[in-house]
């Protein structure tokens, strides 16, 4: 196999990526920007009535600001994390637009997951100046040297829920609609990456226990170390549960998706 | 040369399909159990098909063209039977295969629908791994050949069906390849497109060494471009042979078309199988010789005037029905038996 071929497609799909997230301006700027900014609100909203409503200036030992720290980089997350991928993958495996992917000497994986990462790229290029900007108007805790390894696991973390996206999008081969699986897919994460709470708010040993699994890498662990709620140390330890987890989806991807293939009678050819 | 390219082991296909009755019981009974039953799409089927040959797929819907096709291209499994295409078994698709075979699926678009066809090309040429400068060359003279040019800077979405079939069969010609799958290439196009595209393909790829299976419904595709006719019926080969050779298989059929000048007052028997009815206006129907001479004595022996009547030498498409409609009762009767 030739690395430059793999790495000539693999940054075409990366291209592909950006290309296509920035070809509609409207929609990219409500995504990036509008969307996430509300997000942020309500989540700010809401954990500043909390804390006020509890009659301390301190939630589990962290005040407001460290709250609206945490959902501000959040939103630098969700904003190259999102949910619309699986749902491509599953309409394309549903209508038989996998055909022609399948016939290319390119992966389905490889080429979604460049487009993925490639909108991740341009999504936190545009947003990092934005968030950073908001930390510094409202003086929230941001660790700004932080940014460069908070990306790398982004990166890290993106290929393993994109894995686990993956096998439940080829479960389209076995079933007509799997779009509940899904979704039931994405309301386990939702909790257990943080996005619901911080993870630190949940009682003991399932705090441990949520926090050790990979998914915490995914919100909780970067924005709890970008807001100093957490040290490198316990930051480092989420690299470890991200390649045991990235090897166990990758695996688990490429299984479903094999055994699908042999199933797959060519929808709409 | 008689090298080949294509070779089939009875190769079949069989689908599990799911049967439900109709109603709110049947669809709450459903949730438990599920009938399912085997659909053969494919018998075993043994072909061989050599360099540079054009294969025309005919079949009515169902036949099992398509899923032929599918295998072929390693689009799908065989449920059992073997299969080399270019020297690899298809549905192993390792990119040395992919990189010589190419599908179009008239039905289907394979360029990226946000972006203008030529940066979908740009990425064919990445995923191919394609010598950049000589693919663009290719392009503007491909895109030349088929007067499109104009449209090679505009989103796919703003395109004609027309203009973006250009696009595809652009984008399934860049890498050169060995094997063309072309399934219903001129499907929904206007009559001057769709001779645009039977035009260039027969000027650019017919008697080269690109080997095409064409999958078509109008039969011009098929009688202009193939070498080979390959007839599909219930999921087997029906006929294998030159479309000329088919032709007269059945040239002493003749169409026979009338008109009377009011509804007919009686029922006219041609045949046991062929009758007028009462009141009818016309008549339309592919006859034998000896069905023809007794028609034409009953039909202008009865009492209504004629308006007009017409013998017409059938063409490719009346004889490919023909032959399917005697196929299909053949299929049932057997089936009965």
């Amino acid at each position: 196999m030739s690395y430059v071929s793999f790495l000539k497609r693999n940054l075409a799909c990366i291209r592909l990526g950006i290309s296509s997230r920035t070809t509609y301006p409207i929609d990219f700027l409500m995504a990036i920007a509008v969307i996430p900014i509300c997000y942020f609100l309500v989540e700010a909203v809401f954990w500043s009535g909390l804390i006020k409503a509890s009659g301390n200036d301190l939630l589990a030992g962290f005040p407001a600001r460290y709250y609206l720290g945490y959902y501000l980089y959040i939103i630098l997350q969700l904003g190259s994390i999102n949910w619309r991928f699986e749902r491509v993958m599953i309409a394309e495996i549903n209508s038989g637009a996998v055909n022609a992917l399948l016939l290319r000497p390119s992966s389905f994986f490889e080429y979604h997951l460049g487009q993925l990462l490639g909108q991740k790229l341009i999504t936190a290029l545009v947003m990092v100046p934005v968030v950073s900007f908001i930390a510094w108007a409202w003086d929230l805790p941001f660790h700004a040297q932080r940014l460069p390894i908070v990306f790398l696991m982004g990166i890290c973390y993106v290929i393993l829920l994109f894995s686990l996206h993956f096998a439940v999008a080829s479960m389209a081969f076995f079933f007509d609609n799997v779009y509940s699986l899904n979704n039931s897919k994405n309301m386990i994460i939702w909790i257990l990456t943080g996005e619901l709470m911080p993870l630190d708010l949940l009682p003991s040993p399932i705090r441990e226990w949520v926090i050790a699994l990979p998914f915490s890498c995914g919100i909780y662990i970067p924005a709890a170390y970008l807001s100093g709620r957490i040290d490198t140390n316990a930051f480092m330890k989420g690299f470890i549960s991200l390649a045991v987890g990235g090897v166990v989806f990758g695996l688990l991807a490429r299984f479903v998706w094999k055994q699908g293939l042999h199933r797959y009678s060519g929808t709409g050819a | 040369m008689n090298e080949i390219v294509i070779k089939t082991n009875q190769l079949a296909r069989s689908y599990q399909t799911y049967r439900k009755e109709t109603g709110l019981f049947a669809t709450m009974k459903g949730l438990f159990t599920k009938t399912t039953e085997i659909k053969h799409a494919l018998l075993p089927i043994d072909l061989e098909i050599t360099r540079g040959q054009i294969v025309g797929l005919v079949g009515s819907n169902g036949a099992g063209k398509t899923t032929l096709l599918k295998l072929l291209s390693g689009l799908i499994f065989p449920t059992s039977g073997t299969a080399t295409v270019l020297g690899y078994t298809p549905w192993e698709r390792p990119n040395a295969f992919l990189k010589q075979i190419s599908l179009l699926l008239g039905q289907k678009n394979q360029l990226w629908w946000d972006i203008p066809a030529r940066d979908s090309f740009q990425l064919l040429i990445s995923i191919y791994d394609l010598d950049k400068s000589a693919t663009l060359k290719r392009i503007d003279e491909l895109a030349a050949r088929l007067d499109c040019q104009h449209v090679l800077k505009m989103p796919l979405r703003r395109l004609s069906l027309g203009e973006r079939m250009k696009m595809e069969l652009i984008g399934c010609l860049l890498h050169s390849p060995k094997v063309l799958f072309l399934d219903e290439p001129t499907i929904g196009l206007d009559v001057m497109a769709q001779t645009n595209i039977r035009q260039f393909i027969l000027e650019e790829l017919k008697g080269t060494d690109v080997t095409i299976i064409l999958t078509s419904h109008y039969m011009d595709d098929i009688a202009l471009l193939a070498d080979r006719l390959l007839l599909m019926s219930h999921g087997a080969i029906a006929y294998d042979g030159t479309v000329d050779h088919f032709m007269s298989l059945t040239a002493s059929t003749k169409r026979l078309v009338t008109d009377f000048t009011m509804p007919l007052t009686d029922e006219l028997i041609i045949s046991p199988n062929i009758k007028i009815p009462m009141g009818a206006l016309s008549f339309d129907h592919s006859l034998s010789s000896a069905e023809l001479f007794d028609a034409l004595r009953i039909i202008t022996s009865q009492t209504i005037p004629i308006r007009d009547l017409k013998i017409e030498e059938p063409d490719f498409e009346d004889v490919i029905r023909i032959f399917l409609e005697k196929e299909s009762s053949l299929h049932k009767a057997r089936n009965i038996i």
